[in-house]
Formats: structure tokens, sequence, C-alpha cells
């Protein structure tokens, strides 16, 4: 049997418990609750010796660590830019292309430690996800310190593009800043105001595609701006599908989105737009620069996947149906492989 | 003050008028073990109340959970409730959801006329949760690739939420309204809530099955409870089909294998200790809130989670 100990936030052990810091031989688990969004004032943990903690290997480890699952979402539209610019013959700065791809990379990780971090110390989340903490394989300090070096590092990379870019930066890095920094925030944060999707949309659309196509080449060619939309109506997707899942919860806990605001069923049609969107951005690209039938059988591919998709949305009769919550464990298998068939249509 | 003979439900409580409601009434509060109630009964006896008081509160949860009887019997389709035909079935569909309004409605009047306000708004939030419970609950029939995290996400609203407002409701009563007394409290009864779905569920599986209730009713019905998500996790799909289909406990054996079914059943106590070992633990920090003469409560709650679980009488 493992050690059970309850620390209120007063009490002068509680940071290092959620850090993990208190001891080198145990790791402090917080244990689940139910009631997510009760505020509750202590913490309740099981101490496990270190020796007890069973680690996988060290890939996975990292790949779980890191999320690296989650990383198409960023990498994807970025792979996709670099794609479509060499397919329509853009001359593409190569060292810039490689040293963006590597910023891209170490912020996303670095994002995510840090999420992890911080919504480990918050409270959220402990239910699921945050596995490497939960699971005893990393202390939370640990992710902390990873994530501020990976943040170091990207930003560096990330200067040394801005420095070097063809084209100017600079409004779409000030437009990234907001958002990340208005989205994250939990006082003035946009998930409150019901503007979560359209940042995530932005981010990970418009602006990252058109701030690597910047960075890397120079114009701007209608096909990249679509792209931008593809790439942000797919990763909107991916949020939308996971504020259907935890509709609940982020209804006590006053979140805005889609689907607290209109509702989990009309979040269904709302849903099923969105696959209707990234559907007809992916033709329209594939139209704009000129593709063959060749293009068009990965486009229908493609297709066939969201119609299986947008099925489960269907078949998903509440947010606990086992449909969702199989688009939820899937929803980065599903954009990477939407990705990959984009890139394969705008290659052949 | 003795409470052993507490009477929850007395017909001249109900107008006389309304036809059919006392034979209903009679059916439904007969034959029920009361574990609510006298989970009340064993929180109050600690607590300065009045016997009024004791009774205000053991009739709210036990009409409250009767009412959620009589909606959930016409929702399953049940025919048997306590080995005795269900309200709808015997009477109509139309009189057994009024019959279960009408309890609602009259939870309300009595706390209201009690006058602790908070402890109004808390049953209601809670009526509201049980609510919300089953009306998820249903769109998980037929789904059965269902995991056991969904499962207890709706059995904390639908079953917990009892269990919850039973350790909870005695000390807002005593006008105690100390937040980390009550996050504490909703723990706890956060943890019955779930190791008495999850024993009522392994019953359904003839599992400590001293009651003898009718088994594999959920599955038939096209249900997925807590243990058959937990013994279906790494099930293919076309076993997962199977197992739906199974009609009886030697076609369950058949299909799975009575090893493994019971290796199963061993693991899923397994989980189950340790929310126990959990409850414990809050159970000792709750020491901290309780006056001297209250700590025999703890004493007494330490007993229920075991006979909850283990079904122990």
């Amino acid at each position: 049997m493992d050690q059970l100990i309850s620390l209120d936030r007063a009490d002068n052990r509680f940071l290092s418990h959620l850090e993990g810091t208190f001891s080198t031989s145990h790791r402090a688990i917080p244990t689940k609750s139910l009631n997510v969004n009760s505020k509750k004032e202590y913490v309740t943990f099981k101490i496990v010796p270190v020796q007890n903690v069973k680690r996988p290997r060290t890939i996975l480890l990292w790949w779980e660590t890191l999320r690296l699952s989650s990383i198409c979402l960023s990498l994807g539209p970025v792979l996709s830019a670099l794609v479509l610019l060499n397919v329509t013959g853009v001359a593409v700065i190569e060292y810039l292309a490689v040293l963006s791809f590597v910023s891209v990379f170490l912020l996303h990780a670095s994002m995510n430690l840090l999420n992890d971090y911080y919504d480990h110390l918050k409270g959220v989340d402990r239910l699921e996800s945050i596995h490497a903490i939960q699971k005893g394989w990393m202390r939370a300090i640990d992710l902390y310190n990873w994530g501020v070096s990976l943040l170091l590092m990207g930003l560096l990379i990330g200067l040394v593009v801005i420095y070097k870019a063809p084209g100017s930066l600079l409004p779409v890095i000030f437009l990234a800043a907001v958002g990340v920094l208005k989205f994250s925030s939990n006082r003035m944060g946009l998930k409150y105001l019901g503007l979560g999707e359209l940042t995530i949309f932005l981010l990970a659309g418009p602006l990252l595609v058109l701030g690597y196509a910047i960075a890397v080449s120079s114009p701007i060619k209608n096909e990249i701006i679509i792209l931008g939309v593809f790439s942000g109506l797919l990763a909107t997707f991916t949020i939308h599908i996971n504020n259907m899942r935890e509709v609940m919860n982020n209804c006590q806990a006053g979140i805005k989105n889609l689907v607290t605001l209109f509702g989990y069923d009309r979040a269904k049609p709302i849903a099923c737009l969105i696959l209707l969107g990234i559907a007809l951005s992916w033709w329209m690209i594939l139209f704009q620069i000129d593709k063959g039938p060749t293009s068009f059988v990965f486009w229908l591919l493609g297709v066939l996947l969201i119609k299986w998709v947008y099925f489960k949305i269907i078949w998903a009769k509440s947010n606990v149906s086992s449909h969702l919550n199989e688009l939820l464990t899937n929803r980065y298998r599903i954009h990477f492989s939407i990705t990959l068939l984009f890139a394969l249509s705008v290659i052949f | 003050m003795d409470l052993t003979n507490l009477k929850v439900y007395s017909e001249k409580d109900f107008p006389p008028y309304l036809p059919k409601l006392s034979s209903i009434y009679d059916d439904l509060f007969s034959g029920g073990k009361g574990l609510r109630s006298r989970l009340i009964r064993l929180t109050t006896k600690y607590l300065p109340l009045s016997e009024k008081q004791v009774l205000l509160l053991a009739q709210t949860i036990e009409f409250i959970h009767n009412a959620s009887l009589l909606h959930d019997d016409l929702i399953d389709r049940s025919h048997l409730r306590r080995n005795k035909t269900t309200a709808w079935l015997k009477y109509t569909p139309e009189y057994a959801v009024l019959a279960g309004d009408y309890l609602l409605a009259r939870v309300m009047v009595n706390l209201s006329k009690n006058g602790n306000i908070r402890l109004v708004q808390y049953t209601s939030e809670v009526i509201s949760d049980l609510l919300e419970g089953e009306w998820i609950q249903d769109s998980l029939i037929k789904d059965h690739n269902v995991e056991l995290e969904a499962l207890d996400r709706v059995h904390n609203l639908k079953t917990a939420s009892l269990f919850k407002w039973s350790l909870r409701a005695p000390f807002y009563c005593n006008e105690n309204y100390d937040i980390n007394l009550h996050h504490h409290l909703e723990e706890m009864g956060t943890i019955l809530g779930q190791i008495f779905q999850r024993s009522d569920d392994l019953l359904d599986f003839n599992i400590r099955n001293e009651e003898k209730k009718a088994v594999l009713g959920d599955l038939k019905s096209g249900y997925l409870n807590s243990f058959a998500a937990f013994l279906m996790k790494d099930f293919s799909e076309p076993k997962r089909v199977e197992f739906m289909k199974c009609q009886s406990m030697p076609e369950v054996y058949s299909l799975l294998g009575e090893k493994y079914f019971f290796s199963a059943v061993e693991d899923f106590d397994n989980i189950n200790t340790a929310l126990i070992e959990l409850f414990d633990h809050h159970l000792h920090r709750l020491e901290g809130f309780l006056s001297e003469s209250q700590l025999g409560l703890i004493k007494e709650l330490r007993t229920v989670s075991q006979k909850l679980y283990w079904r122990r009488t």
C-alpha cells in the first residue's frame, strides 16, 4: 500500500510536493478526483518510491512527456507550406526553412511542457492527460526546466530566422504573441470570452503558415493563404471535439467556447461545417495550383476519412459517448493522416 | 433520541385526494434497504440536531432516491423493482412520472419550510446532478465501447450525488458551512457512491449477490455497466459484440473463460480497495474538523465503505 498524504495550499510542503522536489527517492502523485471543478484548498498525494515507478523505454517516455503526437498541429502546417512552396516553384531559402522548422518544433514542445506544468500546479487536468507526472515518470519541476530550456532555444533560433527572413515577420509575430498570451492567461483568457477557437484557428492556421512562408520565401501566393485556412480549420476541429467531450466541465468552469455557447447538439453541425471547410479549402488549393486527377484521388481518400469522422460525430449521442472518445483518442492521428494525404495530393 | 425505527414514509404526509398515490408510494417505500437514510442517521447521531430535523433529512434523501427509481424503471422499461411489479407497469407510465415528480416537489416544500436556504440550494443542485446523470446515462444505451472513466463521470452525477448529500446535508442542517469540511465530505461521498455503484454492477454479474438480484439485467437492456466496461477494456470489436449478446452467466464464462472472468473480478476489487483506502485517508483527515464528542462518527463511517463494497451486513 502506498502512503497517502493530503497537504493544504498554505502548507510549506505543498509546492515541493507538487513540483516533486520534496524527495529524491519518492514521487508525489496527486490522486484523481471526479469533482474536477471544485476548487479544493488541499491536494491528496500518493507517495510512491521511485523504484516502484514503471518507466517505459526512453523513446516512449519522451514521446509521452513532450506529447509529440500533438506536434503535427504545428509541424503539419509548416511541412504542408514547404511542400506547397516547393511544388509551385517558389524559391525557398533552405537553411531558413530548416531553422524555422526546428524553432516551431522547439516552441511547440516547450508549450506542451510548460502547459502541463502550470495545469498540474493549478489542478487542471489532474483527472487525465498529464501522463508523465501522473505516472511518476517525471517530476513536475523537470517538465518546467525542460520547457524553459526548449523555449529559450526555440526563441533563439526564431530570432535568427526573424533577422534573416526576406519579408518582415514582425506583424505575424506580434499577432501570434498576443494570441498565445491571451489564450493562456487565466484572467484575460480568450477561452473565457468564447474566442478560443478563433485564436487556435489563427495561430495554427493563417499566422503559422503565412509566418513560415514569409520567413523562408516571398512573395505570398493565394494558395498559401488558403493553406492557412485549411490548417486553421484542421486545428480548430481538433479543439472542437475536445470541447465537445469536456462540455460539462467547461460549462461548470464558466469557459465559453462554441460548444458551451451553442450546446452539445448544435456543436455537431458546427463540427460538420468545419469538416466541410477542410474538404473545400483543400480542393480549392488543388484547383488553384492546377493539379491533375491523381491529386484528387488523394483528396477523395481524405474525404473518405472525413466522412468516417462525420459519422462518428453524428453517432455520438452525448459527451461521454465512446464514438466521441474514439475521435478524441485518434484526433492527432486524424490530423496527421489528413495532412499527409494533403501533402501527397500536392506532390503527385 | 431513538432513531432506529425512523419511518420516512407515512401516507398522512400526502394529500388523500390524489388517486393511486398511496398505493404507488406504499409499494415504493416498502422493501427498500434505506441505505441513504441509514447513512443520514449515522451522521446525525453525532450532531446536535432535533428529531424533526433528522426525519426531514432522512425523508428528503429517500424521497429523491425513490423518485429517481420511479423514473429509472420507466426509462429502462424494467418490469421488477424489489421483486414487485414496477409502478409504470402496474399503474401507468403517466402515474409513475407524476408520482416521481410529486416526490421531488414535496422535497422542496418540506425543505423550504425548514428555512435553511443553503440546504435548499444544495439539495436542488443534487437533484439537478442526479437528473443530468440519468439523462447522460440514457445516451449510453447500446454503446458497447464506453470506458470506465466515462461511466465514472455519469455515476458521480447519478449515484454519488446522493451519497455526498447524505454526508454533507446534516452539517448544513447544523449550520456548519466550513468549505474545507464540505470539500472533504464531497470527496468521501464521491468515493462511497463510486464503490456502491461498482459493487452493485458486480451483483449484475452474480458476484457477492446475496440479495439474489436478477443477473445480467444491464447487459440485456444494452447497457454496459462499470464492471462490464472494465472487463471488456482489451476486447476486440467482434468479442465485444459477442459479449453484449450474452444472456446468462454460463454464456459469459464460456465466452471469456471462468479463469479470466474471476481474475478480472480480482483486479476490479483491487482498484476499488485502493478507493476504500483513499476513503479511509479522507476519514482520518475528517477528524480535524470534528469536536471530541463527534469523533465516534469516524469509527462508524470507517465500516460504511467496507459494507457498501463488500456487501457486508
